[in-house]
């Protein structure tokens, strides 16, 4: 410990001393306070700060996730054997998972880190260590059949358009993982949806019966004039099979039991916010009891369906947790949260039920309200500005 | 009495709690005064160096008001004066010398006061010194006595980590209080508001407190701070003005008004990492900082960080500064220099976290929710904030910015993930906002 320590304040000289060295100082600034707790000493009049800052909170968040993370490397090579393996045992499962996902992974990480060299370079700022948060949510909402390539634009435009442009972490108006989603999705339709996709290798495979194959909401659109449920299990996806996730579907999305724990992590750490979650449950459960009431099932396949198969189909828990609740590009005041947080819940029930062009709507849900977070702080906002000018004048 | 039960707050585990012993300092030889601590007057000064004074003669007025006099709380003689580079006014010292004697003025007893009228009593607070025991609300300077305020705030609370409970010290100085009170009562028609943190605090000023409304604020802090008080007694609107005081303050004020000359006894806390007798002690006003450390046989070998105030809230000294003028709270804090491992991963032990460090990196602001639950104003900080970096200081002015200190955010500040210091930025918003209006 003593030798990086002298090594990392070596090196700060030599920062300091040859101009040639400060076009790297971000990197090497990032590296530095990653290994070695700060010593900047507080300025203004608060002299005492407590010990929560953006590190832990982003240490936090990926604790959260690595349950999600090692159950879907498996589930993703659970769901590539299974083509030509009736049963793979655990371990095939996840070396052929880590075999998928890394790459996806990896490429993520170089990409999207290049990237956030160059801006920090070129910014003359630290490296910011939202990324590492960014570059782990990325590849989960990642179909497992995706190419390199695509990755690499998808993480590209995730971190340029969606983050940069706009100022970095904590300026960003939308989700940047989301963004790079939603870049691929509509570029590389092919790539992103479907129903031979979710299972890593099996594009080529054409003799198998795509449908089984399928993720149970892209099936449900499908199964016309009948018992939904009952259709469901006929093709093998009972409820407890997707609430704990060996379903096909995009890499990180499938186990809502996964997410679960990871929401209690966030939820008591304080990271995300308890407010947009209950808000999109309720108003989920709300519409999804009212389409079930309302609409007729010939129709529209999915308003049969009930309300606890919605929370466990599709991006609906990992979306609701991991996406939904990132604070940035959420409502800021609490009340704000709750209306965020219902609107989601309400489009994702929506969407899903009435569009039937694209399979899952939780992205496009997210998306949405992020762009209309602000608009309803600002409303808020409004509100209590109303509100004092009424105790002024009283 | 009304209770107030504040759950938006936090309070924060201070280990060097000051033992409730009282002990007293010897007069030092040297005492110094502070300009910047009387915020919002222009000084004119009306003495020299080496003149000698009297105890509670004016030291200099403002220029708006003449009558508005900052006394000496000593005798003694004019040492130096200092100036900065714009040869702004910025501190004065005196050697004591008590022989000099007292600045004497007629003793006023309750029943004179009684019979004071509010001119003579406004007269009296302006000449002698009292009016730079009060802070204004917004922007919280000395008050302007040509425009009445509408309520007066009195603060008998304490609920900032190791701050000083002003009610051990006014248990034994009920009299002056009430002097004290029945004085600024003559001074406005104003409403009074006494507000206090404990139910024991509100018993033992019953007595004297029987036609001011007594409010009692209980929870965490802030629930000790004005700011609060006023949100939730008479939220502060347009074009209006506060007035509020510390209560051990206005004991010095009743005792000044009964002696007939200037009580300069005041009541502090010394606390903190390398003091070894943290407790009360009993000294003057302008007490130099070093030798209120001698006294408290600090260890000045490691390096520490003397503040004038709290950990939470308060100002940098070094060791030849003086004790400001209405801070009655001295703490320190460890400056650590060492770097740990992986530092930022492993959770802090909790006597490691007393240091000033800021325990992060300066990002932009990430957590959005977090200022309101330590804030129990109906105040957005994270908008406020962001209006005043935006530098649009109207919209800062609708969001509540001059209803608030920068001491309401401290707690904020000591939140935040990003590091970002809100006290900082409200302040400048507040010096930009107050040369506007």
């Amino acid at each position: 410990m003593k030798i990086i320590k002298k090594t990392f304040s070596n090196f700060k000289n030599r920062f300091e001393n040859k101009r040639s060295w400060q076009i790297i100082e971000p990197v090497f600034g990032a590296l530095d306070s990653f290994l070695l707790s700060t010593n900047h000493i507080t300025t203004g009049k608060v002299h005492l700060r407590s010990s929560n800052n953006t590190k832990s909170m982003m240490s936090w968040m990926i604790i959260a996730l690595i349950p999600t993370l090692i159950f879907s490397i498996y589930n993703t090579g659970l769901q590539s054997l299974i083509i030509n393996t009736p049963s793979p045992s655990f371990i095939p499962s996840f070396l052929q998972g880590l075999k998928i996902f890394l790459p996806i992974y990896l490429t993520t990480l170089i990409v999207g880190g290049l990237w956030e060299i160059i801006f920090a370079i070129k910014r003359k700022e630290e490296i910011n260590e939202g990324f590492l948060v960014t570059s782990l949510l990325f590849p989960l909402i990642l179909p497992p059949s995706i190419s390199i390539l695509q990755v690499a634009l998808g993480i590209s435009f995730a971190v340029v358009i969606c983050k940069e442009l706009f100022g970095g972490t904590g300026k960003n108006f939308i989700n940047p993982a989301l963004g790079g989603r939603l870049f691929l999705f509509l570029s590389f339709p092919g790539s992103m949806t479907g129903k031979n996709i979710w299972h890593y290798g099996a594009v080529s495979l054409d003799k198998i019966d795509s449908l089984t194959h399928a993720t149970p909401l892209y099936l449900s659109k499908f199964l016309f004039n009948s018992d939904l449920i009952l259709n469901l299990e006929n093709y093998g996806y009972t409820w407890n099979k997707m609430f704990l996730g060996f379903i096909p579907g995009s890499i990180g999305e499938t186990s809502a039991l996964t997410c679960i724990i990871g929401a209690l992590i966030i939820i008591t750490k304080k990271i995300g916010s308890l407010r947009t979650i209950a808000g999109a449950l309720f108003a989920s459960l709300l519409t999804c009891f009212l389409i079930n009431y309302l609409c007729d099932a010939n129709d529209y396949p999915l308003s049969s369906l009930p309300f606890h198969y919605h929370l466990v189909m599709g991006g609906f828990s990992f979306g609701l947790v991991f996406m939904a609740t990132d604070p940035v590009s959420a409502a800021a005041t609490n009340l704000g949260k709750w209306i965020y947080g219902i609107l989601i819940g309400f489009l994702i029930i929506m969407l899903r039920t009435f569009n039937t062009g694209f399979s899952d709507s939780v992205m496009f849900s997210i998306l949405l309200a992020n762009i209309s977070a602000p608009l309803i702080d600002n409303i808020i906002i409004m509100f209590n500005i109303k509100k004092r000018l009424k105790y002024g004048r009283r | 009495m009304q209770i107030f039960k504040i759950k938006n707050g936090l309070d924060i585990n201070y280990p060097f709690k000051p033992e409730r012993k009282l002990i007293p300092l010897p007069v030092p030889e040297t005492i110094g005064i502070h300009i910047s601590d009387f915020r919002g007057i222009r000084p004119k000064l009306l003495v020299e160096e080496g003149t000698s004074i009297k105890g509670g003669t004016p030291l200099f007025n403002d220029i708006k008001d003449k009558e508005l006099a900052f006394i000496s709380p000593l005798p003694g003689k004019i040492k130096r004066i200092k100036r900065d580079s714009h040869y702004k006014l910025k501190l004065i010292e005196i050697d004591i010398n008590v022989d000099l004697g007292f600045l004497e003025h007629q003793k006023l007893s309750l029943q004179d006061i009684m019979t004071l009228s509010k001119e003579t009593a406004l007269k009296t607070a302006k000449n002698r010194g009292f009016f730079s025991f009060f802070k204004t609300r917004p922007f919280n300077k000395v008050p302007d006595t040509n425009s009445l305020p509408k309520a007066i705030f009195i603060n008998a609370c304490n609920s900032a980590p190791g701050e000083l409970e002003q009610g051990f010290i006014l248990r034994d100085h009920l009299k002056e209080l009430k002097t004290g009170l029945a004085f600024i009562k003559k001074i406005t028609s104003s409403k009074i508001f006494f507000c206090v943190n404990t139910r024991k605090d509100a018993d033992l000023y019953k007595e004297i407190l029987q036609d001011t409304g007594t409010y009692l604020f209980t929870g965490p802090h802030p629930s000790g701070l004005t700011g609060t008080h006023i949100y939730k007694l008479d939220p502060l609107k347009e074009e209006e003005l506060i007035w509020n005081i510390k209560a051990t303050h206005l004991r010095t004020i009743g005792s000044s008004l009964n002696q007939g000359y200037f009580d300069a006894t005041r009541f502090i806390t010394v606390s903190g990492s390398n003091i070894k007798k943290n407790a009360y002690y009993q000294t003057v006003y302008g007490m130099p900082i070093k030798t209120i450390l001698k006294h408290t046989a600090y260890n000045d070998k490691n390096s520490n960080q003397t503040i004038n105030g709290t950990v939470l809230f308060g100002e940098k000294k070094k060791d030849k500064d003086y004790l400001s003028w209405n801070e009655d709270n001295i703490q320190t804090i460890e400056i650590k220099t060492s770097r740990n491992l992986f530092g930022w991963l492993l959770p802090e032990k909790k006597d490691e976290e007393h240091n000033n460090t800021l325990k992060g990196d300066l990002r932009s602001i990430i957590q959005t929710d977090i200022y309101d639950t330590v804030t129990p104003l109906n105040i957005y900080s994270n908008f406020l904030i962001k209006a005043i970096l935006d530098n649009n200081l109207e919209e800062a002015i609708k969001l509540g910015m001059l209803e608030l200190i920068p001491e309401d955010l401290a707690l904020a500040t000591y939140l935040c993930p990003s590091k970002i210091d809100l006290c900082q930025i409200l302040e400048q918003g507040l010096t930009e906002a107050e040369k506007e209006l």
